[in-house]
């Protein structure tokens, strides 16, 4: 289980011995990797997964729960929605916090369903990002 | 003394005398032809003679046994028929004064002495007989004249009689009388006519057994209402049944007759047919209110089945509306009703089978675009509405007996037909009828018409909204890893900044952005160009394998990161006259569409050339194409899949044929859900010249599908 969200006031760059886990979820390879280097420099470990299927294939795989999901909607083989969908399946996904990013105009109408904890419109800028994503900073 | 003419009758003479002789001597004086002496020899004996016959003059002897002559004369005086006859008294005593008063006191009018002078008696007897004579003379010609009057006063009424039977036999207008009750007593022809009874079958009746079921209580009070005095004549419209069940309108006048006393004797009841009348305005009334149903709303489908519903109010028993295709096949029943619920079953599968055959008048009127009446349903004339060997049975059973049919179309084409059908309370559909349904039938056309510009307009709104929903989305995505790597790049670094090999496929990553960006931007202005046919081509010589393989070259790395590999089979030169930029863009809209959709699995592109035409497949072993997507992939902002998963403008496939029909030649697709899909470009090596000048090929297509949406 992710610990609970932390202010981005704490962002430090201690050494740690288990870095904060983001789950990538985007099918799009250059945002996805954009994202991922961007994550690794600010010392997060990434994990990245090209649709739903992929991630929920990576979630059952992995011994630590990713402290965070950044999601993409529309994607092939399993969308955004369908992938919350399934993590409702499993208890100890149910409560995974969610940050929905899309190019998509109606954006916070569309994630609603999926209770995310922020919505960013693409393009997301650097600043945006890494200030949602600290919140889930481990202590 | 005039003798009278030889044709007169003789007149009477009474002469009264006791004395035997003095009788023979008076009848001697008194002896002409023209005379006829009657007499008697005591009063009694002349009374009793006055009563049985009438007299010119009575000659009385006044001295009598028994009763005297004045006795005798008071008699005569008191009795009405004989008060007038002049009597002249017989005496012989002619110098008693008193005598005389008294003779004249009881009616003598005149004196004749004894001895009687002969002269003297004939003189005045026939000065009396003369008077008498000249009295029945008037009163003959009183007689023939009160005669002849009398008979004027018969022939009066005899020609007065004969006009009223005239009036009544030949007037326009239904006439009866009827008893108080209601019974009927005497109707004129036309009164037979207009409700289809025989004189005889009327006298069986009342007014009220004739009147409509709906009316009869009201027709009844109305009847109240005239025998109280409180509305006479009464004037009104009505509806009666016909002998044949049929309603006939009718503009009624009941006036009361009254005998002498005052006491109410019978009806005058004056009927005029105005059903023709009553009909148009029913008919009229349904059109417009048709008519305004069909200006309320868009929603042709419910306009209609609402104007079936209004048939059936009053104009007619039942009402279809039929949707049909340009072929004259009926696609589907849009309008079905029935005056009777009950009925609604039976009308249905009267639809299906006037719908199922090919001669029904259904049919035809739809082929041949003419509005059509079938009469006598009930009296042989069934075949004529079709239906095949249920139709006459279903007709005998809905109890129809007028249909009419009227094809719906606009601008030559064909969009289907209404029918209408009346059973016998209705008269059978007429030319007006026709004309109002060949009406109705051109504004239901119109109407649909609208709604149709209506959905298209709507739906070219909201494919753009769609649209421009996608393109945003599109142009975005590309911007997320741009703005993010720049930004990267952008931001302090302690020490030396960003190591160059760190750089360097960061800038590339933007790079491939920027491309992504310019292809995205380029198949939009396509879209704009060819929506407005300004897709033009730039014809040279140019070899279609070189093409395939460049383009197969510049995807290397992208196939590669899909985890895929191509298998290119190419055959030696294919040149043809053709736009070697576009045909660029086909094969590489046709590869990415591969390598988005194909899975990862290997693709297998080839190029060969036949005498006349190169072609070109492309082959996936991706996701493939549910069948009844296909023909929608080549539709503008199409694509076969959901934009939840895929994204893209769904503009590739499009753009695609675009290009290959401005080159005269064709694309065509070959696939199965899950096993892939295999595009094939066929052209020919030589493009007509219209296709390579004119774009109206283009902008045909272009045209078809959805209307464009404006892409500023």
């Amino acid at each position: 289980m992710g610990t609970p969200p932390q202010s981005s006031a704490r962002i430090a760059r201690d050494p740690e011995p288990s870095p904060t886990q983001v789950l990538i979820v985007e099918d799009d390879a250059d945002i996805r990797e954009t994202v991922a280097e961007l994550l690794l420099e600010e010392g997060y470990g990434v994990q990245t997964a090209t649709s739903g299927a992929d991630a929920l294939e990576h979630l059952a795989a992995a011994t630590t729960l990713p402290d965070v999901v950044l999601l993409d909607l529309m994607m092939p083989v399993m969308d955004g929605w369908t992938f919350y969908d399934n993590l409702q399946k499993e208890t100890r996904w149910a409560s995974l916090p969610i940050v929905v990013i899309s190019a998509d105009a109606n954006i916070h109408e569309k994630a609603a369903r999926l209770r995310p904890v922020a919505c960013l419109r693409k393009p997301v800028g650097i600043d945006e990002l890494l200030t949602v994503v600290a919140r889930f900073r481990r202590v | 003394v005039t003798p009278a003419p030889a044709t007169t009758e003789p007149v009477a003479i009474l002469v009264v005398d006791d004395h035997r002789e003095n009788l023979l001597a008076l009848t001697g004086i008194l002896d002409r032809p023209d005379y006829r002496i009657v007499t008697a020899q005591s009063g009694g004996e002349a009374l009793r003679l006055l009563l049985r016959e009438e007299f010119a003059a009575i000659l009385l002897d006044v001295v009598m046994p028994t009763m005297d002559g004045f006795e005798t004369a008071t008699f005569i005086r008191q009795r009405e028929a004989s008060k007038h006859i002049p009597i002249l008294f017989l005496t012989a005593n002619g110098a008693d004064l008193d005598l005389i008063y008294r003779g004249y006191s009881v009616g003598a009018v005149d004196y004749l002495i004894k001895p009687l002078d002969a002269d003297i008696v004939r003189a005045k007897v026939s000065v009396f007989v003369d008077l008498f004579r000249k009295a029945q003379r008037i009163r003959k010609q009183e007689e023939a004249l009160r005669a002849a009057e009398r008979q004027r006063g018969e022939e009066a009424l005899r020609d007065s009689e004969a006009l009223f039977e005239a009036t009544f036999n030949e007037a326009g207008v239904g006439i009866a009388h009827a008893a108080t009750d209601g019974r009927l007593l005497r109707m004129n022809p036309r009164f037979c006519d207009i409700l289809g009874y025989t004189r005889e079958e009327l006298a069986e009746k009342r007014l009220q057994d004739v009147s409509d079921p709906r009316d009869v209580a009201s027709d009844v009070t109305a009847l109240r209402e005239i025998l109280g005095g409180r509305a006479e004549p009464y004037r009104g419209q009505t509806r009666c049944l016909h002998k044949d069940r049929r309603v006939v309108w009718v503009n009624i006048t009941i006036s009361l007759l009254r005998s002498a006393a005052g006491e109410p004797r019978s009806f005058i009841t004056v009927i005029e047919d105005i059903t023709h009348l009553k009909q148009a305005e029913i008919r009229q009334r349904f059109l417009a209110s048709a008519s305004e149903a069909l200006l309320s709303s868009l929603d042709y489908q419910s306009t209609l089945a609402e104007v079936a519903r209004l048939a059936v109010d009053e104009y007619a028993d039942w009402c279809t509306v039929e949707a049909a295709d340009e072929k004259g096949n009926v696609l589907e029943s849009v309008g079905l009703a029935h005056v009777d619920p009950g009925k609604l079953e039976l009308l249905q599968r009267l639809r299906t089978a006037t719908v199922a055959d090919p001669g029904s008048a259904l049919r035809q009127s739809i082929v041949t675009g003419t509005a059509e009446v079938a009469g006598q349903l009930s009296d042989g004339g069934a075949r004529n509405w079709g239906g095949g060997d249920q139709g006459p049975s279903l007709l005998s059973e809905l109890g129809a007996r007028s249909a009419m049919v009227a094809p719906v179309g606009a601008r030559d084409l064909s969009l289907g037909a209404i029918t209408f059908g009346r059973g016998p309370e209705r008269s059978p559909f007429d030319d007006g009828d026709l004309n109002m349904a060949s009406d109705l039938a051109h504004r239901v056309a119109f109407a649909i018409e609208n709604a149709r510009l209506y959905n298209e307009a709507q739906a070219a709104v909201r494919a753009r909204d769609e649209f421009l929903s996608i393109a945003s989305h599109e142009l975005r995505t590309p911007l997320t890893p741009l703005e993010i790597g720049l930004q990267r790049l952008l931001r302090p670094r302690d020490g030396d900044g960003w190591p160059a090999e760190r750089v360097r496929p960061a800038l590339e990553r933007c790079e491939r952005q920027v491309r992504r960006l310019e292809v995205l931007i380029d198949n939009l202005l396509d879209v704009s160009r060819i929506s407005s046919g300004r897709l033009t081509l730039q014809p040279e010589d140019v070899d279609l394998a070189e093409v395939v393989r460049d383009v197969a070259t510049r995807f290397a790395d992208q196939i590669s990161a899909s985890g895929s590999k191509l298998d290119l089979v190419v055959s030696g030169p294919v040149i043809g006259h053709w736009d070697r930029s576009r045909l660029e863009q086909v094969i590489t809209n046709l590869l990415t569409n591969a390598i988005k959709y194909g899975r990862g699995r290997p693709i297998e592109a080839s190029c060969e050339g036949t005498p006349t035409h190169g072609r070109v497949s492309i082959r996936d072993h991706g996701i493939g194409i549910d069948p009844d997507q296909i023909s929608r992939i080549f539709g503008r902002f199409e694509r076969a899949v959901s934009a939840r998963s895929y994204g893209g403008l769904g503009l590739g496939l499009y753009i695609a044929r675009q290009i290959v029909d401005a080159h005269g030649g064709q694309i065509e697709v070959e696939s199965r859900p899950d096993e892939g899909s295999l595009f094939t470009i066929e052209l020919p090596r030589q493009p007509a010249e219209r296709h390579l000048t004119a774009n109206e090929h283009a902008t045909k297509k272009a045209g078809d599908g959805h209307p464009s949406p404006e892409l500023s």
